[in-house]
């Protein structure tokens, strides 16, 4: 009997050969981990690590805070505790938590085996440690970020904040940001392409909208911050004045870039959370979801609206009547399709027969302490309300309600429902209850009060008051209540011990939910399902209990291993029809050392060895060209069988294969924050004293024209490349050799035909913009570099077309930021020397 | 063929492109002084391109319900399609509100920093 003989007949045989296949190897081997069940449940780990510090220092916080007469802590260390404070919990734990969260269970829930892009899971997961280091490790050297979790300037600009604390938040942040961005292309490709087959959009199960919609509002929100984190670290590093209204720049400039990420990133916390409570709720309820399709249409809602309230951080700043008419509607508009969920979840309950477990109860302080966070939101949105209760502890209790009820409390209800799949136990619960009940009141004690210190006058980010002011006890019942909450954390971290310790075992779905993650072994093996299931029906109301034993004994889709391959079904992104075969990598070290490589560049730049950094750049272009080696002995199959008599071809041959999706949204992201950049330099102009700069000379504008059409030549090569394999080497030729003129050409612009960028902030928006392009242009001539050596080792034309699309987005983008440039350039000098409009 | 998706959230999408507009058109006019003539009805001339924009930018958005309830999604199943459609339509409804909510300031509030 041969092996494929052998499994056909024996699930225990096929979880053999599969496990053998997916499973992650020990020892050293762990750093090669990239399957999806190993990489989610470290996110999430890492991530509550990061919790239980901050979670410590806002103990300190409250410590100091809880008398007048507090000596716990000087301004300085006040400064860092606080700042920290805000920074993990925003940066390292709530984000990370449910990005682990959605690596975890999405192929489960979508009915796959592993999300469409392992390696860069793994990659994001080290950025991620790496730069939650660097952030903690200056903050036990005492160098922490001191200048508040948002980090205004002046206050963190070089003048004020010499030392290298503001730098530790702006590099760390942006190497922990590559983890958020890198989840939003994976979140979105998988949850497009790499589903169960017959998994409509329609029969998606709730979670999965929720995670595309916030990855989506990931992939626009997170390139301002990114940008704004740039824009200052080059100023603090090479003193160009972008916020410096002595030379043209201007603080607030910070402001709508950090806002413009901050605000819908409360709903990118908020949102994967609600999708867990739309996912448990029903299941504890007994019924299904109501509303499926309106809650949809809210959550699509609600990312654009989010979106578009960024200035309501910003009503004090002298904004005119008009503009916070805008912002102040948008605010009090994203009240709606949030109430549209929770009278969803509320019909929900009022339809079925709830059961009063665990789960229930942290979703019961999720409604309570959410909504009053949402009634004070509104509040606050109110422009003559918002004007009296800025910047005090009012708007400290209105976050912490906002988060806390719409972060942890779901967190909480998840992991009492989830813990069980990760272990394959369930709770004892003997402390389970007492422990909701301490977090519960301990938060409203703490939390509550504060409202009213807040209306009391008392600022944030204070580190002493003065007895007289009458804030003492308000502050003390705060900081009890506090330490009633920590105790209650630290309960639950015991409740949890106990589980893994002494939880009783059980067999299949012990909550009798109605999605595929309970269709398999518990814990799960690496693999998720021995076989890949089709889907009747939407996918939060199928019967695990019959579809598990089903895929075990390889009855489903793929239910047979071939040439030790990790294989994958693509769908269509609509209809959920099988489409192509998609070909994992396996385990490897690269994400690893990818990641070591970048943390040495932002290292590089943090210890100020800017002359090494170019060598750490390298490095990181090396390792990502080492991912994309590939024995063509892969990729020969024309037409596979996957099971159920259908054949269809290995993704590389495919129509839409899942990479050219994770292109578009990369450039989409890029796109973004070129935007951002264009926009950030014009509003200086409208709004930065000092303008227009005095003898600033312009770049020659032909010079400027003649770089950007070489830079167009990666884009004509790229097609002349596409028609024929003689006509690859000339087309990839024609590109690489535009891309070496125009690169030289915009950086001899960039550095020796304009003034220089330190002199005033519009010489310095044109030397950034001239640097971006320039830095697309050395990208796009490694895309072409690498198709010219492929066309030159001959490999099959069909194999190697992927690669010739992939690289040809990168060049029509590239081609049009060339030009987005020249045009730039000419906005930018009709404004400054035509006197404006 | 465009992508049900890309249906789904462009009623938004012209929301979102009209908010830009709006916001940057006025901070432009603020600067560069356009509030400060008046043309008619004591009216500045940015008010007047305020309102103009908002009302295109409202009947774009209503122009795009429209075409997107005559235009049925094309897919395999009529129960997907069926979801698609109700879907875009109540977001669309959401972004002609969100519209009509956000940008009514500019018929009467103060333009410019005083």
């Amino acid at each position: 009997m041969t092996e494929n003989q052998s499994i056909h007949h024996n699930p225990i045989a096929l979880h053999k050969a599969l496990d053998r296949i997916w499973g992650t190897k020990p020892g050293w081997g762990r750093l090669a981990a990239v399957n999806h069940n190993v990489i989610g449940v470290r996110f999430m780990l890492t991530a509550l690590v990061f919790f239980a510090i901050g979670g410590v220092l806002a103990m300190l916080i409250r410590t100091q805070l809880a008398s007048s007469q507090s000596v716990f802590m000087d301004a300085e260390t006040y400064g860092q505790v606080f700042t920290m404070h805000g920074t993990i919990m925003m940066f390292l734990f709530a984000i990370p938590f449910f990005e682990g969260m959605a690596i975890y269970l999405l192929p489960k829930l979508l009915g796959t085996r592993d999300l469409a892009f392992p390696r860069l899971g793994a990659y994001g997961y080290w950025c991620y440690l790496f730069g939650g280091m660097i952030l903690i490790g200056a903050l036990l050297a005492g160098v922490a970020p001191n200048s508040g979790w948002f980090m205004y300037t002046p206050l963190s600009s070089s003048v004020y904040a010499p030392g290298i604390n503001s730098d530790v938040w702006l590099l760390g942040i942006t190497f922990v940001e590559i983890s958020a961005l890198s989840a939003a292309v994976e979140i979105i490709v998988t949850i497009m392409k790499i589903r169960a087959p017959g998994m409509s959009l329609d029969r998606m199960p709730i979670f999965a909208w929720y995670m595309l919609v916030v990855a989506t509002m990931m992939l626009i929100g997170f390139p301002p911050l990114i940008l704004g984190s740039i824009l200052l670290e080059v100023e603090r590093a090479f003193d160009l004045p972008f916020f410096d209204p002595t030379r043209g720049g201007d603080p607030l400039l910070w402001q709508h870039l950090f806002w413009l990420f901050g605000h819908p990133e409360v709903y990118i916390i908020f949102l994967p959370a609600a999708g867990a409570i739309s996912t448990i709720l029903p299941v504890l309820a007994g019924t299904p979801l109501a509303g499926y399709r309106m809650i949809v249409a809210a959550i699509v809602s609600m990312a654009f609206l989010s979106f578009g309230l960024w200035v309501h951080h910003m009503y004090t700043v002298g904004i005119p009547h008009v503009a916070l008419s805008f912002f102040s509607a948008a605010s009090a508009l994203v009240a709606i399709p949030t109430a549209i969920q929770i009278f969803a979840w509320l019909a929900t309950l009022a339809h079925g027969r709830p059961r009063f477990s665990i789960p229930m109860l942290h979703i019961f302080g999720f409604f309570f302490v959410f909504v009053i966070g949402g009634l004070t939101g509104v509040m606050l949105a109110m422009v003559p309300f918002d004007w009296q209760a800025h910047d005090t502890h009012f708007v400290v209790a209105h976050l912490h309600y906002v988060l806390v009820g719409g972060f942890i409390f779901p967190m909480l209800a998840m992991a009492y429902y989830w813990v069980p799949h990760l272990t394959g136990k369930q709770p004892v619960q003997h402390l389970s209850h007492a422990a909701f009940w301490m977090i519960f009141i301990g938060f409203n004690v703490t939390f509550f009060f504060m409202h009213l210190t807040g209306l009391r006058g008392m600022p944030r980010r204070i580190f002493e008051y003065p007895p007289e002011f009458g804030w003492e006890v308000l502050n003390f019942v705060s900081s009890m209540g506090s330490f009633v909450m920590a105790m209650g954390f630290a309960l639950v971290a015991l409740d949890f011990i106990l589980l893994f310790k002494f939880g009783r075992a059980f067999r299949r779905n012990p909550w009798k939910a109605g999605t595929l993650e309970w269709a398999m072994p518990t814990p799960p093996p690496p693999y998720n399902f021995a076989s890949i299931p089709r889907i009747d029906n939407r996918a939060d109301l199928l019967d695990p209990d019959v579809i598990g034993p089903h895929l075990a004994a390889g009855r489903g889709y793929l239910g047979i291993p071939r040439d030790d391959r990790m294989e994958v079904l693509g769908v269509n992104s609509v209809t959920g029809e099988p489409e192509q075969l998609v070909l994992l990598p396996r385990q490897t070290f690269l994400p690893f050392w990818t990641a070591v490589a970048t943390g040495s560049f932002f290292l590089l730049m943090l210890f100020k060895f800017y002359w090494a950094t170019p060598v750490a750049l390298s490095a990181v272009i090396l390792c990502f060209c080492l991912w994309s080696r590939s024995g063509p002995s892969s990729f020969d199959d024309d037409a596979v069988p996957i099971g159920h008599g259908e054949t269809v071809p290995v993704h590389i041959r495919a129509e839409s294969p899942p990479s050219y999706l994770a292109m578009v949204l990369t450039l989409v992201a890029d796109a973004t924050l070129y935007i951002s950049l264009l926009f950030g330099c014009l509003f200086l102009w409208i709004s930065a004293p000092n303008w227009p700069p005095e003898n600033v000379q312009n770049p020659n504008l032909w010079l400027l024209i003649l770089a950007a059409t070489t830079m167009s030549l990666g884009s004509l090569g790229s097609r002349i490349s596409k028609k024929s394999a003689h006509m690859s080497l000339v087309g990839n030729g024609l590109a690489f050799a535009g891309y070496l003129i125009s690169t030289g050409l915009f950086i001899s612009i960039a550095f020796y035909s304009l003034a220089p960028a330190s002199v005033h902030a519009a010489t310095a928006s044109l030397f950034v913009v001239f640097c971006y392009v320039t830095l697309h242009g050395v990208v796009g001539s490694i895309f072409a570099a690498h198709a010219l050596w492929r066309a030159l080792r001959d490999h099959d034309m069909s194999v190697r077309a992927l690669d010739l699309k992939i690289g040809g987005l990168w060049h029509d983008y590239s081609a049009a930021s060339g030009f987005g440039a020249v045009g730039f350039c000419l906005l930018l000098d009709s404004l400054v020397h035509g006197g404006g409009l | 063929m465009r992508h049900p998706l890309l249906l789904v959230i462009l009623a938004f999408v012209v929301w979102s492109g009209t908010f830009l507009l709006v916001y940057a058109t006025q901070a432009t006019g603020c600067s560069v002084g356009w509030h400060n003539d008046e043309i008619a009805f004591w009216r500045s001339p940015l008010r007047f391109i305020l309102i103009v924009l908002v009302i295109i930018g409202l009947v774009a958005i209503v122009g795009t319900l429209a075409w997107l309830r005559r235009r049925n999604t094309l897919t395999a199943a009529l129960e997907t399609s069926t979801f698609l459609d109700d879907v875009k339509t109540y977001v669309a409804i959401g972004a002609i509100f969100s519209s009509a909510f956000c940008f009514a300031g500019v018929f009467w509030l103060t333009l410019c920093p005083l």
